[in-house]
């Protein structure tokens, strides 16, 4: 009778009975000190470290015990659970998971981007150039060396300027820190068609005479209030400061330097059309000049240079998955209220749960993909066809999926989450016998049984009135025969 | 009657008595077992008495719990049989019982 219970069992235990009501807890305390007697006596070495774990998760069914006792009524942690389980719980979930993306993404900032007027001046005929043809939506940049080559010679363009996105240190006196920087052509701020608040901005005249020069953002100029900057170590002479929330395409850089005009790296290149070319006619007359200059040009084929309006390539990828986040939830709408097999409020249920997740992970996809894939600013405007894959077919797929899997194990009378798990039979003797899980509803409505085995499915039938009496101010199952789903 | 609720009440008719039996029994959770225990006496179907303690004085262990089915739980357990087919208890539960 001397056997010691270990400290954190009785510790459990001690927790567990403040559950019970008061008039039966020295009765409970005593039974389950029996049986962990009982079950201590029937382990060959029970105070080894292995058998002390299993008798701590044998004492964890002792919550369950006391809540059973105490009633879910009268428990605060009881009622708790049983919320947790509801469909309202559920709904209120994927509300409060929309609410922190859109808090997360500044109010959705760039679906509505997406659907703004581009914010530069004519900004309608601005254009990114790429080359090579796309695929899985991902484009390449532009040799600089091209760009010269097209600038010198285009008369369909009022001008290129390329655009390298980086990272580096900056640094004035007594502060440094880390920041977005780009390197950009002589005619980037031109071709925008942008303007300094303060100073000047690069013009065509700085190429190859200015490579000390930079342009600051209106945030780094307040803070610099006239010192000297440096660079990665480089000291730079300020020449002006761009208006206050400055962006491009979707950032915005610290500091603006030249970029090296011999540099190899493939980069972002900007167009602006002359009044009245349309983007095709634009990509005609590159391609033929490419065509013209034979292999004189470092860089592929200039068959495969595309211009598209810059509007269409920032929005372009959100403006389609609209539509399509349209198209899925009308189809999960359909598929739900036409079913046969369970009531309308068990499909209207499913219908609302996958719009409102597909909804989620459509904003969360738009808003942070480029997080997630670790995209540099610049990539927004070469690989936005990537992202946009990567939404419309994982994104959906594994919110239809989760929606679909939560509501198998849901009553389909009160949608509540199904409880008690239990094993039933042993799929590997039973060879005609049924073997899988059972689930029962919460409020005594049902039980779903789950088979395993070959052709696995699961089965939904009412519980009878021996099971009925057993829930406490359950309502009364409808009677009938189960149904399969 | 739910799967669980007639194993429950199949171990105790197969002289499974009190709680750990039945667990080790059945191969059922500690969570499941008892608090299917308190419903199925709340309903009627079993009833539980506490040993004496002079006889579990006498063999030098505490006293325990012990559950029987009633009149009502043996018609239930039959109308569940006609439904349910159970798997053999485990031996260990039984080599233990008074």
């Amino acid at each position: 009778m001397s056997v010691r219970m270990p400290f954190e069992s009785r510790l459990m235990l001690a927790a567990a009975s403040r559950l019970v009501p008061h008039e039966i807890r020295a009765d409970w305390r005593r039974e389950w000190e029996a049986e962990v007697w009982w079950w201590i006596n029937s382990q060959p070495n029970a105070h080894s470290p292995g058998a002390r774990m299993r008798l701590l998760a044998h004492c964890r069914g002792s919550f369950a015990d006391a809540r059973c006792l105490r009633s879910e009524e009268q428990s605060a942690p009881g009622r708790v659970s049983a919320w947790l389980r509801t469909p309202g719980a559920c709904m209120a979930a994927l509300g409060l998971s929309l609410a922190l993306v859109v808090a997360a993404s500044g109010g959705l900032r760039h679906t509505r981007e997406a659907f703004g007027a581009v914010p530069f001046p004519g900004g309608d005929r601005l254009a990114i150039l790429s080359q090579t043809g796309p695929f899985m939506g991902w484009r390449a940049g532009i040799p600089t060396a091209r760009v010269d080559y097209w600038n010198a010679r285009s008369k369909d363009l009022d001008g290129i300027a390329i655009f390298i996105s980086s990272r580096g240190n900056v640094a004035m006196n007594g502060w440094s820190a880390s920041a977005h920087t780009a390197s950009v052509g002589p005619r980037f701020f031109s071709v925008l068609g942008v303007r300094a608040a303060m100073g000047r901005v690069f013009t065509q005249e700085d190429a190859g005479r200015c490579a000390d020069c930079a342009v600051v953002s209106y945030d780094l100029w307040q803070r610099s209030a006239g010192r000297a900057i440096s660079f990665n170590g480089r000291s730079l002479r300020v020449i002006g400061a761009l208006p206050r929330g400055f962006r491009f395409p979707d950032f915005e850089p610290a500091l603006w330097t030249l970029a090296d005009p011999q540099s190899s790296v493939l980069a972002v290149a900007i167009c602006r059309l002359k009044a009245d070319v349309t983007p095709e006619a634009a990509q005609a007359e590159l391609r033929a000049l490419i065509a013209r200059a034979g292999g004189g040009i470092k860089g592929t084929s200039g068959a495969w240079v595309t211009v598209t309006p810059l509007g269409t390539l920032a929005a372009g990828p959100i403006k389609t998955l609209i539509p399509a986040w349209l198209g899925l939830v009308l189809a999960a709408a359909l598929f739900a209220l036409a079913g046969r097999r369970q009531g309308f409020r068990y499909r209207v249920f499913w219908a609302a749960k996958a719009a409102l997740s597909l909804t989620v992970l459509l904003f969360a996809g738009i808003e942070f993909s480029g997080l997630l894939l670790g995209a540099k600013p610049g990539d927004a405007l070469l690989g936005a066809g990537a992202f946009s894959l990567w939404l419309t077919l994982a994104a959906p797929g594994f919110a239809l999926w989760w929606s679909w899997a939560d509501q198998r194990t849901r009553c389909r009378i009160c949608l509540a989450r199904l409880a008690m798990p239990a094993p039933m039979g042993y799929g590997a003797r039973m060879l005609f016998e049924t073997s899988g899980t059972e689930l029962l509803c919460p409020k005594g409505h049902g039980r779903l049984m789950v088979s395993e085995g070959a052709a696995p499915h699961s089965e939904w039938a009412p519980l009878d009135a021996t099971w009925q009496e057993l829930f406490a101010g359950a309502p009364p199952a409808k009677t009938g025969g189960g149904t399969n789903t | 009657m739910s799967y669980i609720a007639a194993t429950v009440l199949h171990a105790i008719r197969s002289d499974r008595r009190h709680g750990f039996q039945i667990m080790e029994a059945a191969g059922l959770a500690s969570g499941t077992v008892y608090p299917a225990l308190r419903r199925l006496e709340k309903a009627g179907l079993i009833r539980s008495r506490w040993e004496r303690e002079t006889v579990a004085h006498s063999e030098q262990r505490p006293a325990r719990r012990y559950y029987q089915l009633t009149r009502e739980g043996e018609a239930a357990l039959a109308t569940a049989e006609e439904r349910f087919r159970f798997p053999e208890l485990s031996a260990v539960g039984r080599s233990v019982a008074s």
